[in-house]
């Protein structure tokens, strides 16, 4: 296993959000996360990547065990270094043109000199078909080409794993099918996500690995043709059905 | 008379606007540049909340925003030799510009920080950057332009307030028109030539404003 989270507790003031989760993911695989409004799915990836510091949890990340609820800061950065995020709503560098959010992480963070970064961060602009915007600022960019662009970002780095939390639910459906086709790329060529998200299809056809999350437990997780063909439990069952018909 | 008018306003307006130059513009550029070093400093740790640093500097903001410049100024100047600390004119005049300024421009850039959407500090440490790395690449660029208005504001008002130490000697503009009015008794063309030569200056300035906006507003034209 490359990420493997063992009893991730969190609560705010005196409602438990995460009662102990446990969740692995694979390198190569693309695990999606699922459940309601409110699982606490959000929550679990912030964790997972110490925007929010923990109550209890260990994690085991590519061989290293790191205690979730005391992180050194320098232990934090390692992983950081390791790992990326896709945010819900983006959150591009609204100061940086496209390319410069690319290789902002590279030049600032890893040291990259700048020619190198550029040629890395144009490789990674072109794998999201957006080379010829790399000098458009995050505002002349559509939602979906944001995305995309911090798709790039992500990808440049060459992270062990990226997680993404709910990267098209702020977009129009037709912008959510150019991101989920990325996604979909990146799937095919073995990156190893870990994707928070409401598309019951691009879960069903893209992802190895179904966890479905309620009320900040997981209820059910197992290899996604498993879950989608016959769900162990009622509560997981009922999800599908109600979430595959929303989107037909 | 028309011509004895005309004669002293040509005669007095190189006399008014040489301290003008010397004196107003330093002072207020001198006092601006600490100002903003310190508005900067005192933001970020406010911004970072770092404890009783956050409290010296609500302190230092109270008073200096509580209390009239001029109070500042006579304080700093005549008051301060009483506990054996004696300083020249112009110096005086800058520290208190500058702190009073730092005060004022400390609440500006510290709201503008604020305004920087928390996503952007996220979306830092997840490319691996640190907190200061971030600070001064996304977040701190991002805030000084939010600010960039009102602290050009700020520099205008400061301009027209370095006329407040004609109270403290200083030769500037101001103090340097009075004693030609000592001497002419021509009080108001003198007068209004001085506040001509002020209008200028923050007339500049605004175009100055309106220029470096256009230049730093290339990415955010739409929040604009
Ligand atoms: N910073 C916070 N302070 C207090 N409560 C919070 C905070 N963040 C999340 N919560 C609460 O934790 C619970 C889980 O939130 P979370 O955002 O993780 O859910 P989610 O599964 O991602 O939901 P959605 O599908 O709507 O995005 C919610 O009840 C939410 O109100
Ligand atoms: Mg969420």
């Amino acid at each position: 296993m490359l990420l493997e989270a063992r009893n991730v507790k969190k609560s705010f003031k005196n409602l438990d959000v995460l009662k102990g989760i446990d969740l692995s993911v694979d390198t190569g695989e693309a695990a999606v996360i699922l459940g309601p409004s409110g699982a606490g799915k959000t929550t679990l990836l912030r964790c997972l990547n110490f925007l929010e510091t923990s109550d209890a949890g260990e994690l085991s990340f590519d061989g290293k065990i790191y205690p979730m609820d005391h992180m050194s800061r320098k232990n934090i950065r390692e992983y950081r270094l390791q790992t990326a995020f896709v945010f819900q709503s983006f959150n591009l560098f609204l100061n940086k043109t496209a390319l410069q959010n690319v290789t902002e992480g590279l030049i600032t963070a890893r040291g990259i000199g700048k020619a190198q970064a550029e040629e890395t961060g144009m490789r990674a602009l072109e794998r999201v078909g957006l080379a010829s915007h790399r000098d458009y600022y995050p505002h002349q960019l559509s939602g979906g080409q944001q995305q995309r662009v911090a798709i790039a970002r992500a990808l440049a780095a060459e992270p062990k794993i990226i997680f993404f939390d709910e990267p098209t639910s702020a977009l129009d459906p037709e912008l959510t099918t150019e991101v989920l086709s990325v996604m979909r790329s990146l799937a095919d060529d073995g990156m190893t996500m870990l994707i928070v998200t409401h598309e019951i299809e691009f879960a069903r056809t893209v992802s190895n690995r179904v966890i479905f999350m309620e009320n900040g437990e997981v209820v059910e997780s197992g290899l996604t043709s498993d879950i989608f063909s016959h769900p162990q439990k009622e509560r997981t069952a009922a999800f599908l059905k109600v979430e595959s018909k929303k989107q037909n | 008379m028309g011509s004895n008018w005309l004669t002293l306003f040509l005669e007095s307006f190189p006399k008014i606007l040489i301290p003008g130059l010397t004196r107003t513009i330093p002072l207020a550029a001198v006092s601006f540049a600490i100002a903003m070093v310190i508005a900067v400093l005192t933001a970020m740790a406010q911004y970072a909340k770092i404890p009783v640093l956050t409290q010296i500097i609500r302190f230092y903001i109270w008073i200096f925003r509580g209390t009239p410049p001029l109070v500042q100024l006579f304080v700093v100047f005549y008051g301060l030799p009483r506990a054996g600390i004696l300083i020249d004119p112009f110096p005086a005049a800058v520290i208190v510009f500058s702190l009073n300024e730092g005060a004022y421009s400390s609440e500006i850039v510290r709201a503008a920080l604020e305004s920087v959407p928390v996503g952007q500090m996220e979306a830092g440490y997840c490319v691996g950057m640190t907190y200061m790395q971030t600070m001064r690449r996304i977040i701190l660029p991002q805030a000084m332009r939010t600010a960039f208005p009102s602290l050009s504001n700020s520099l205008i008002a400061l301009v027209k307030n370095t006329s407040l130490a004609a109270n403290i000697t200083v030769t500037e503009m101001f103090m340097t028109t009075q004693r030609i009015v000592a001497r002419t008794y021509e009080p108001l063309l003198l007068y209004l030539e001085v506040g001509l030569i002020y209008l200028m200056f923050s007339t500049l300035l605004t175009f100055l404003q309106s220029w470096g906006e256009k230049k730093l507003g290339a990415y955010m034209e739409k929040e604009a």
